[in-house]
């Protein structure tokens, strides 16, 4: 959805909202990932088995504009006073994948990132062994605004 | 999609739970995808309009939702920027990943 098509969906929200309503803004926020300092970092990944978690490297996002997109537009409504910030805070998202293929097909669908060559070297190797998970973990922002 | 679990550990859930009033609420879900989060939502909220411009969203959300939950939800195949809703209709709506 492109920036203009953000604010229109925002100010259609603030429509369907009762007089006090409460909209949830939920999405990938990449700038407080814990540990990393590099915007284009995605997701950390690791590998996970018998309870135990060994890191094996990042996943790197090829574009931001969709996210970009939807700060200003959040940015903007706010500015118009549409909503208000009521809270805002980050919470971590893992996803775990049974082995190499089924977190390459979910990352294909998702169409914005790919597991790097070292990295899926890494991977390969730790795979060998069943009984393992890919994990990745990602940290969402949750905005709520407030009509 | 097979061979993938997202967050088993509800993180989502547990930080709309405590921010928002969702328990017995109406809720209006934007951009629903395959229906992940509308399954939760679906299980504390008394209703959940959840909406996705792709039908092929809205179908697999449709196979993924379990019979009992199927009282309480409706899809729509429809687009954020037009809801097929009247004004002050929803005390929460909720976009994940959609915005």
């Amino acid at each position: 959805m492109a920036h203009e098509g953000m604010v229109h969906a925002l100010r259609e929200i603030h429509r369907v909202l009762t007089p006090v309503g409460l909209l949830a803004d939920l999405r990938p926020d990449r700038r407080l990932t814990p540990g990393m300092r590099r915007r284009d970092v995605l997701a950390r990944i690791s590998y996970r088995r018998e309870g135990r978690e060994v890191p094996v490297g990042v996943l790197e996002e090829g574009s931001f504009a969709d996210d970009e997109a939807a700060d200003r537009a959040v940015r903007r409504v706010l500015r118009e006073g549409t909503f208000t910030l009521a809270s805002t805070e980050t919470l971590p998202f893992r996803y775990y994948f049974r082995d190499l293929d089924s977190a390459e097909d979910y990352l294909e669908s998702r169409n914005t990132a790919n597991i790097d060559t070292p990295t899926r070297r890494r991977l390969e190797v730790l795979a060998r062994r069943p009984g393992g998970e890919i994990v990745l973990l990602e940290t969402l922002r949750l905005n709520i605004l407030r009509k | 999609m097979k061979g993938v679990r997202r967050d088993p550990e509800r993180s989502e859930i547990r930080a709309l739970l405590r921010r928002l009033p969702l328990a017995g609420a109406r809720i209006l879900e934007v951009g629903c995808g395959d229906g992940r989060l509308t399954r939760r939502l679906a299980g504390v909220a008394r209703a959940v309009e959840a909406l996705d411009p792709d039908p092929e969203g809205i179908a697999q959300a449709r196979r993924l939702l379990p019979a009992r939950l199927a009282a309480k939800v409706q899809f729509h195949v429809a687009s954020g920027e037009r809801l097929p809703f009247g004004g002050g209709s929803f005390p929460v709506a909720i976009t994940s990943w959609s915005l």
